[in-house]
């Protein structure tokens, strides 16, 4: 990737930023450490928390005698359930259940009260002069409990005389879902070729380098509470602890700072942002939580089990599709994470022509954390379901997968199409895509080089992974939605700010939206300020999900630079006694069509100063808020009762070639390749940086990556030894292929470019063990292939 | 975060550092802190006194016609440098050039913290019981040798006792090492080694022997060993056998239960022999 460093046209007249690779702004302020994160924004008088969790997955708290650490050294306060329960209430859900189950009470509340749901939810906490001292006393606070009887699976959620994770509930089912379309059960009675497979994934977790901070800050005087943290949502986070808190919203500030990788774990809803607010509140000061690694891993998610069946024809048309799975999502507190496996009933069938499908979904509570959203969100899974379908099929015709693959493809001139789940894909040439990803791979000679190198000790497998990722989330009843907002500035000596609801969680996006903004005003993207994470200096938004930082913050921010150009060219005509219409903006400056020119300083100054004459004909001052409102997105059921909540669908093919060691199981990557579409990018090189993330997380998830209990309930993947993500020195250089095909339903022609790569990536390296492990591949139904279960399944072949 | 408050020494001689020890009961000596610091930080531990060994002066490494001799405080930096240990002890060498972690780790980690950290499922118990290594140990009133076979009695417990400290490590080397091969199973870069196989011809030229050591594989490092005679690469897979039968209690842990190790001990037992064995002599 060439990354073109402020390039400009030789006349530097460059009309439009977009689809340059502009370096990051922020980029050297990361690298030369001079970004602040929370935790480095403490003051130095701040009380510290720590929390004591509970050991059992479900127990009644008997007493807790805090006399014994109340004597220990920094010792401020102890607060339990019962405390915490008299000083707040518990916090709203992001996005609250339907009717008919919407008062069902989710574990809101910031310290259990009674009963403690789930190993390692907090029963108490303790607040100390230092963090040392706070976390020495929590481990020495004296918590009885009497161990309760406790749901660990799915399946025994759902069986008979279970006991009921959430009190109150009838059941611990916690959503459902059917996706239907044609007749399936016609299509696979007259198929020529039914093939079954099982996936079971086991759960996994983003696990951001950065783990959970916050800081909450009371002020007495002004009645207000300032929480910074690892936010990407903050408006959502205002609402919920101001809710939680009895505050009115705008007493309460949330600030987010540079983040240290996000990945949807820091969406809104972990209790510990009230709980700050709450101390801070109660003794007068302001009060720190640092979560430490083996608390951080505790946030587990996509543990799913799918069992599907895939009907073809002989020459492997896919005639039909259908897929049952339940997910085991824990507890439900106020985060989202749990609504993750209904967005994975909608992606099917994903990128291929299939006429009759059905999907049933079935989310499931058990008494485990609450799943915290991942990048894929649910999406991934849905996509390593349909290519392993894909797969086993093919193998059952003895078709190569490849081939199979394009037989079936959405052709590219019957896009828009709604899929079985209401959801309207956009656009896209997935023909060319594969055809452009075997020729990058290299796909004949790899399957030549396998061919070859087939011996005793190891196997090379090849496999590809189709991806399509719904993104762009506007969910009705979510907080907030479907839109974006971006204020932009000009201030009288020239400078542009542009203030947005979206915030960055340390992936570049302000660069892209700087582009954005500086296209319209012909100015350098450096001359562009972003403002983001702050409530008191942004418009409401969403912040970080669905990719939503350029594909609305951009279009947003687009709009008010538009709104601001039209001000300025009014001006700029007055001066230059020219049309508005026909002013041009380039290189900093306002040119008139006769030749004349001013620059944008003094014409913001003239503005300012001279509002009857530079300013006249506008509304001063040189500001613009302006919205983006999804498009594409149907909030009217359509004739299968569906609704439409996602506008953009970016997709991407990989292939993986992997080396499995015979003897051990062990797996190495050798080659990816992927080729992506994201409609219009802005910036290539964060694109390209963005989608190699994704995929190392794929592959990640695909073969070592997984959240481990004991028996007895408790985390064993708690550190960074256990939970084993992978290494630079575990992958391949990751070859990526652009293609672009501009969505029209965008005004810029752009699609979410924030996720794709890892549902992709996962399906490629799990369908490249398979190859390798030839027709004992079948019994591969573990997600993630580590080296004891690959070679269980060797010994079975044995 | 460090819960507890301890006391910390950094002595200067060995006479201070061994009076230390016989005073206080509870005290952890701090190597290169890899495994120390983290223990600390996660709870793990709760000493009573941490003792810095790293103004003892024990990071030198010796060699004479007979023995490598590494100082307790020799890092895997230093011993990634050393010409004694790559040409002395190949075995080791390609150990070293296998500890992943970077340089943030080989610049701190020491060998002798991790011999004496005693950790099933890492390099050092088996690579050091392969080279028939001797483990100097010093205490306030003396000090004393104690052979691998000794030295490592059971995960994380080795044959040093409070009031000790390791002060060197004493390699028995030959004066042409003969060929060696040091494997390694891992899941990924950051696993913990799951099984190592260490293999090597030892012995006087007059009667050179076989020695096998896999690592990880059990509680304590698994040694065979076998006259070399006319051994060949044909042989391997039954000396794999032979060996693998050795071991009695499988270990296990978090990345591979119960099972595991005992199947792939056999295949990276057999890969170390084979390459050995096929080694022309």
């Amino acid at each position: 990737m060439d990354a073109t460093t402020f390039a400009e046209g030789a006349d530097g007249t460059a009309e439009t930023w977009i689809g340059r690779s502009v370096a990051r702004l922020d980029g050297h302020a990361y690298t030369a450490g001079r970004v602040r994160y929370t935790a480095d924004l403490i003051p130095a008088d701040a009380l510290h928390v720590a929390l004591a969790r509970s050991p059992h997955a479900h127990a009644r708290i008997v007493s807790i005698d805090a006399d014994a650490v109340r004597g220990m050294p920094g010792i401020v306060a102890v607060v339990d359930g019962a405390e915490a329960g008299r000083l707040c209430t518990p916090m709203p859900m992001a996005l609250p259940f339907r009717p008919p189950h919407a008062d069902r009470a989710i574990l809101g509340r910031c310290l259990a009260d009674s009963i403690a749901h789930f190993a390692g939810q907090p029963v108490a906490a303790v607040v100390a002069e230092s963090q040392h001292e706070a976390e020495a006393a929590a481990d020495r606070l004296a918590v009885r409990y009497e161990v309760l009887r406790a749901v660990r699976s799915a399946d025994e959620a759902l069986g008979e005389a279970a006991p009921i994770v959430h009190p109150g509930w009838d059941s611990n089912v916690v959503a459902s879902d059917r996706v239907t379309a044609g007749d399936p059960a016609g299509a696979f009675r007259l198929a020529a070729r039914v093939v079954h497979g099982e996936i079971a994934v086991r759960p996994s977790t983003a696990a951001p380098i950065e783990p959970l901070c916050y800081l909450g800050a009371w002020d007495e005087r002004l009645g207000r509470l300032t929480l910074t943290g690892t936010l990407q949502n903050p408006h959502t986070t205002r609402w919920q602890v101001a809710a939680s808190l009895g505050l009115r919203e705008t007493d309460v500030r949330v600030v987010a700072p540079a983040a240290g990788g996000a990945f949807g774990f820091k969406m809104a809803g972990h209790t510990e942002e009230v709980l700050v607010g709450l101390l801070s509140r109660r003794l007068g000061r302001p009060v720190a939580y640092v979560e430490n690694r083996r608390d951080t891993m505790r946030g587990h998610c996509r543990e799913q089990t799918h069992r599907f069946a895939i009907a073809g024809d002989a020459d492997g048309r896919i005639l039909a599709f259908r897929d049952s799975f339940v997910a085991d999502v824990g507890t439900i507190g106020p985060g989202n994470g749990w609504t993750m496996p209904l967005i994975t009933a909608t992606v099917f069938p994903t990128v291929y022509d299939v006429p009759d499908i059905e999907v049933d979904a079935t989310l499931v509570a058990t008494n485990k954390a609450p799943w915290q959203p991942v990048r894929g969100y649910g999406k991934e899974i849905a996509n390593l379901v349909m290519e392993r379908a894909v797969d086993l099929l093919a193998g059952a015709l003895g078709l190569d997968p490849a081939a199979v693959r394009a037989r079936n493809l959405v052709p590219s001139k019957a896009l828009p199409r709604r899929l079985p789940s209401g959801l309207n894909v956009d656009s896209g040439d997935y023909s060319e895509a594969l055809a452009r990803l075997r020729a990058l791979f290299g796909y004949e000679s790899w399957r030549e080089r396998q061919a070859e190198a087939r011996s005793r000790e190891t196997r090379i497998g090849i496999g590809i992974g189709f991806e399509l990722t719904p993104e762009g989330g506007a969910r009705p009843g979510a907080f907030p939605s479907g839109f974006e907002t971006a204020s932009i500035r000009m201030s009288p000596t020239g400078d542009v700010q542009v203030a947005l609801g979206v915030t960055s969680p340390g992936s570049g996006n302000e660069t892209g939206i700087a582009q954005l903004v500086a296209g319209v005003l012909g100015l350098r993207p450096e001359a562009i300020r972003v403002v983001q994470g702050d409530t008191d200096a942004v418009p409401v938004g969403t912040g970080n999900a669905s990719s939503r930082a350029l594909l609305y913050g951009g279009a947003a921010a687009h709009l008010a630079a538009s709104d601001l150009r039209a001000k300025l060219a009014v001006c700029a005509g007055n001066v230059l006694q020219a049309r508005a219409e026909d002013i041009r903006f380039a290189g900093g400056r306002a040119h008139a069509p006769g030749g004349g020119s001013i620059g944008l300083a003094a014409l913001a100054l003239g503005a300012h100063t001279h509002p009857f004459t530079v300013g006249d004909g506008i509304e001063l001052p040189l500001e613009a808020t302006r919205s983006y409102r999804a498009r594409n997105v149907r909030v009217t059921p359509d004739e299968a009762g569906r609704i439409a909540t996602y506008s953009s669908f970016p997709y991407s093919v990989h292939a993986a070639a992997i080396e499995l060691d015979r003897g051990t199981g062990r797996v190495a990557v050798l080659d990816v390749a992927a080729v992506h579409d994201c409609g219009v990018m802005v910036n290539p090189a964060l694109v390209t940086g963005q989608i190699r993330g994704a995929i190392a997380m794929g592959i990640g998830a695909a073969l070592w990556e997984e959240t481990t209990y004991a028996e007895d309930g408790r985390l064993t993947s708690d550190r960074f030894k256990t939970y084993l993500l992978p290494r630079a020195t575990d992958l391949p250089p990751i070859r990526v292929g652009h293609m672009s095909t501009p969505s029209p339903f965008h005004p810029l022609g752009m699609k979410g470019g924030g996720e794709s790569g890892l549902g992709g990536a996962l399906a490629a390296m799990t369908n490249a063990v398979c190859d390798a492990l030839g027709p004992v591949s079948r019994r591969l139904v573990t997600v993630p292939a580590t080296p004891p279960r690959l070679l269980a399944i060797l010994a079975e072949e044995a | 975060m460090i819960r507890s408050r301890y006391r910390f020494a950094r002595p200067a001689t060995l006479e201070e550092a061994t009076a230390l020890l016989a005073a206080e009961g509870g005290a952890k000596v701090l190597g290169g802190g890899s495994v120390l610091v983290p223990a600390l930080s996660a709870g793990l531990e709760d000493p009573g006194l941490v003792l810095d060994s790293g103004r003892l002066g024990l990071n030198r490494i010796e060699a004479t016609d007979r023995a490598v001799t590494i100082g307790a405080g020799a890092t895997y930096a230093a011993l990634g440098a050393s010409e004694a240990v790559r040409t002395r002890v190949p075995l080791l060498a390609a150990m070293v050039a296998e500890v992943t972690g970077g340089p943030g780790l080989w610049n701190l980690a020491t060998l002798g913290g991790a011999a004496c950290h005693a950790n099933p499922a890492s390099d050092a118990p088996g690579c050091l019981s392969a080279l028939d290594a001797q483990f100097r140990l010093a205490c306030a009133t003396g000090s004393r040798l104690v052979p691998a076979a000794d030295f490592f009695r059971a995960p994380f417990l080795t044959a040093r006792r409070p009031d000790e400290i390791l002060t060197a490590i004493v390699l028995p080397v030959a004066a042409r090492p003969g060929p060696s091969r040091y494997l390694k199973l891992k899941h990924a870069a950051s696993s913990w080694p799951i099984v190592t196989a260490s293999c090597l011809v030892a012995g006087g030229p007059g009667a050179p022997r076989l020695r096998l050591c896999l690592g990880g594989a059990a509680p304590v490092p698994v040694v065979a060993e076998w006259p070399l005679g006319s051994l060949g690469p044909e042989d391997a897979a039954r000396l794999a056998a032979d060996a693998c039968g050795r071991i009695e209690t499988e270990w296990t842990d978090e990345l591979a239960g119960p099972g595991y190790r005992r199947s792939v001990a056999v295949t990276m037992a057999a890969r170390a022999l084979r390459s050995v064995l096929e080694t022309p002599r």
